[in-house]
């Protein structure tokens, strides 16, 4: 039973009202919700809006659980990435980089900082060129992002002295520098298959 | 199935099984499949099914592809070349597991 473009809306207007905001969340939501509807349609042999009313009481609460995403498995799966191997490559490249630039561990350290303006620069555009549609699978990656920035913190400091001075030597800027290309090798992969998806979507 | 714990452990293996079975699937079909295989005794719920899909996909044993069905969206999942690999070592870990909890629950019949 083929739905018509409203209870389509219906659906996802739906699921917007209930706060699930990520697109791509909720574009399996809403085609798992909409095939449920059609079965209970179809076996019996009811309208839509009823079919909504015996179909959703039964499984929200499960099919919610989809938007509950733990921002922590996003940092599990970070971490499980740095065995690959090409971490190898970029753990040889920070430390030949670091190596040469061992008298002005504070300029190299101050990548780190572009590295994450960036990320807010790459994620910001694919916002405005996708219709302004917020995609969990890009946003998770600031978690991560986080968590390197205090380890940064925590052991090298501010260059500036405003929580104390630069106190990162040759080890630990080689520790934060080769965490941030790691990451962005991770994250550019991530926004790669985005793109292909997206394409995929668009030439149908 | 009452309690569901007990197949919680496979529920991958059982995915990827079904994913090697039918090439690419979608989530609602899976659970629908899963279903119609156990005669309705194996209930794979949503809260289950979508956070392990995603993992797989993010452990790049599992590719998507988004497809405009019915004026919407749909994501079918599909094994990649590692996915295919690591099931068949998923499938023999299961079988062995089969094997032990039988011996356990029922030593006679593991002769």
């Amino acid at each position: 039973m083929k739905l018509s473009k409203e209870n389509i809306n219906f659906i996802d207007n739906y699921l917007k009202k209930n706060e699930v905001i990520y697109f791509d969340i909720r574009m399996e939501m809403l085609d798992h919700i909409l095939n449920g509807i059609e079965k209970e349609m179809t076996e019996k042999n009811i309208g839509f809006y009823e079919a909504f009313k015996i179909y959703m009481p039964v499984n929200k609460k499960e099919i919610f659980m989809m938007n509950k995403k733990s921002s922590f498995e996003a940092l599990k799966l970070f971490i499980k990435s740095l065995k690959k191997r090409y971490n190898l490559i970029v753990a040889f490249f920070t430390a030949f980089v670091c190596f040469v630039f061992r008298d002005d561990l504070i300029a190299l350290n101050s990548v780190f900082w572009i590295l994450m303006l960036l990320y807010f620069v790459i994620n910001t555009s694919i916002y405005f060129l996708n219709a302004r549609k917020r995609y969990y699978i890009l946003e998770k990656f600031g978690l991560i992002l986080n968590a390197i920035y205090f380890i940064n913190i925590f052991i090298n400091g501010y260059a500036d002295g405003f929580f104390g001075n630069f106190r990162g030597n040759i080890y630990t800027v080689s520790v934060i520098f080769f965490l941030s290309i790691s990451f962005y090798v991770y994250y550019i992969n991530t926004v790669v298959k985005f793109n292909k998806s997206q394409k995929s979507i668009l030439a149908k | 199935m009452k309690n569901s714990q007990l197949y919680k452990g496979s529920l991958n293996t059982i995915i990827m099984k079904l994913l090697e079975e039918n090439g690419r699937m979608y989530g609602y079909e899976i659970t629908q499949k899963v279903k119609e295989i156990t005669k309705g005794e194996l209930n794979i719920t949503e809260g289950a099914l979508y956070p392990a899909l995603h993992k797989l996909e993010a452990e790049d044993l599992l590719d998507v592809e988004v497809e405009k069905v019915d004026n919407r969206l749909r994501k079918y999942y599909k094994l990649t070349e590692k996915g295919t690999k690591e099931t068949v070592n998923r499938l023999t870990e299961l079988e062995e597991f089969i094997k032990n909890m039988q011996s356990i629950v029922n030593p006679k019949l593991s002769y």
